[in-house]
């Protein structure tokens, strides 16, 4: 076994007890994607020196006899638009391609202080704005289990490198499904926490009022000691959610399904879909009852309507931040990302207000006959079979929408909701690739998912299957 | 000029954008217009953290 296939637990443990060092953990990534990117175009940038001076000074402290954090010792990479002060962080695009902040993100920042070495920069989509994982800049992300297939974006690298085995986990960022999608693609778990759980403080904005941070992992327990490490208050950000952080390790080493109602969303979740993707599914849904959940059927009601809204918000918001630059170099955009984002500037003040002012309403009327009913409801990540990187490669061109559509049918409306969604692999997979459900929760309810996830895991095993490169 | 022929200043759709925005204009407004009849009056957009705050269910901290 090599030291690139241990959970980031398992490594954590292993430097706490000097079974091996950060070094050699670190060394062992490097030389992984050394051999393997040039496959998968995970990493935009590969930061050697400064890794290798992290681990170095981690293991000097653990020698001291200090403690190194949860996370000591363990080598981690982050989609490219997390802020590291005087670091290049491209956003995925030609515009940002020589950026250096002059501020380092809360979460990576937090991230630090857990111990965690930074390998580098991960292939993302461009400005965080695509479900697939092409990039016109820095060319498409290939998915560890089958490189002709597409990752699932915008955190494609976050996915492709971790389920690659090139890091232990990464951080995504997730605005409709860009945690949710490469975590479903690549055979990981990942989390998108409650929107403002974690601070965005030093993170590229796309749609304020959407955009979530939050980590993908091979298993239930590595993702929640990543979340755990960057969730909470933060005084950068003044719109970071006060609540009380859980303990979601201990949720996560504590599994439970016994008891637990799970209620099932059909109707919606079911529109488009693939055969395969559904009898995914319903394996997931038996592996749950096998693990002692309770299911039940919920009417989740009109979910359509959601991703309208979810446009009205996101439109305006992605525009005001790009319209001097779409306006001075639309060509610098790919084509694509220039084509969705363009039509933000056509959403009224009035429409967008009306999407903002509406949200609370619905997402209590939503928590109100979802989890009335049910503990955690579950739905399938994506319904349809993992496509090729070829055959979505279509740019603004005929079709584009259509795929866009498919791809985020599932993930949108959570994001409107502001809802926190853990998807997680299932035991069955769709056509030789992963397939992936989401368990949502009321807000906050990290924890919860986080323990019926781990009963899930102990019963299917997902986290045992690796891809071969 | 209207404002469907420059959105922004200085930035100008194609055809195909402006048909693309035309869409999302509709959809966006179905679905505003699709959430009952109630008024927007007594609202504003920071009630979300409120909401959120008050849904948290016991076992989330």
């Amino acid at each position: 076994m090599s030291l690139t296939d241990l959970t980031i637990a398992e490594a954590a443990a292993g430097v706490a007890k000097g079974d091996f060092t950060s070094a050699e953990l670190t060394e062992a990534c490097l030389a992984r994607i050394e051999a393997v990117d040039p496959k998968l175009n995970a990493f935009i940038h590969v930061e050697a020196e400064s890794a290798r001076a992290a681990a170095a000074a981690l293991d000097a402290k653990r020698a001291k006899g200090d403690s190194l954090g949860p996370l000591g010792g363990v080598p981690l990479a982050h989609k490219d638009m997390y802020y590291r002060a005087g670091r290049v962080t491209t956003c995925g695009s030609k515009i940002r391609k020589d950026f250096r902040p002059d501020v380092t993100a809360t979460a990576l920042a937090r991230l630090d202080a857990a111990g965690a070495v930074d390998l580098g920069g991960l292939n993302m989509s461009e400005f965080a704005f695509g479900p697939t994982g092409h990039n016109a800049h820095w060319d498409a992300c290939r998915n560890p289990w089958d490189p002709s297939r597409i990752t699932g974006g915008s955190s494609s690298g976050s996915g492709s490198a971790t389920g690659g085995r090139l890091c232990f986990g990464a951080l995504g960022s997730d605005t409709g499904g860009s945690i949710r999608l490469p975590a479903g693609f690549c055979g990981l778990a990942g989390i998108k926490p409650t929107q403002t759980r974690v601070s965005r403080y030093g993170v590229m904005g796309l749609s304020f009022s959407l955009d979530t941070v939050g980590p993908l992992t091979r298993t239930v327990l590595d993702n929640a000691m990543m979340l755990q490490a960057i969730a909470g208050a933060d005084p950068e950000d003044p719109t970071a959610a006060q609540v009380p952080v859980s303990d979601y390790v201990a949720a996560a080493r504590a599994p439970k399904a016994k008891g637990v109602k799970v209620g099932v969303a059909r109707g919606y979740f079911e529109e488009g879909a693939d055969a395969e993707a559904l009898a995914a599914r319903d394996a997931a849904l038996a592996a749950l009852v096998a693990a002692g959940a309770e299911l039940v059927e919920v009417d989740v009601g009109d979910m359509d309507r959601l991703s309208g809204l979810a446009v009205a918000t996101m439109g305006p918001e992605a525009c005001t931040l790009h319209g001097r630059w779409l306006r001075s170099r639309p060509e610098d955009y790919g084509p694509q990302v220039r084509a969705r984002m363009e039509v933000g500037f056509a959403i009224s003040g009035v429409d967008y207000l009306s999407a903002q002012q509406l949200r609370p309403r619905i997402v209590a009327d939503f928590c109100a006959r979802v989890f009335s009913v049910c503990d955690v409801l579950v739905a399938p990540t994506f319904n349809v079979a993992t496509p090729e990187i070829e055959a979505t490669d279509l740019g603004a061109g005929q079709g584009y929408e259509a795929m866009i559509a498919a791809l985020t049918h599932c993930t949108r409306p959570f994001n409107y909701l502001t809802l926190p969604g853990l998807a997680l692999p299932t035991p069955e997979a769709v056509l030789g690739m992963p397939g992936s459900i989401q368990l949502v929760g009321p807000p906050f309810a990290e924890a919860r998912l986080y323990s019926l996830g781990a009963a899930y895991e102990a019963e299917t095993g997902f986290s045992k299957r690796s891809p071969t490169l | 000029m209207s404002a469907s022929d420059e959105p922004y200043p200085g930035y100008r759709y194609d055809a195909a954008g402006v048909d693309r925005a035309a869409r999302a204009v509709a959809a966006a407004r179905k679905a505003i217009l699709g959430h009952g009849d109630g008024s927007l009056f007594d609202t504003e957009p920071q009630l979300i953290q409120k909401t959120l705050a008050a849904l948290a269910p016991e076992d989330a901290a």
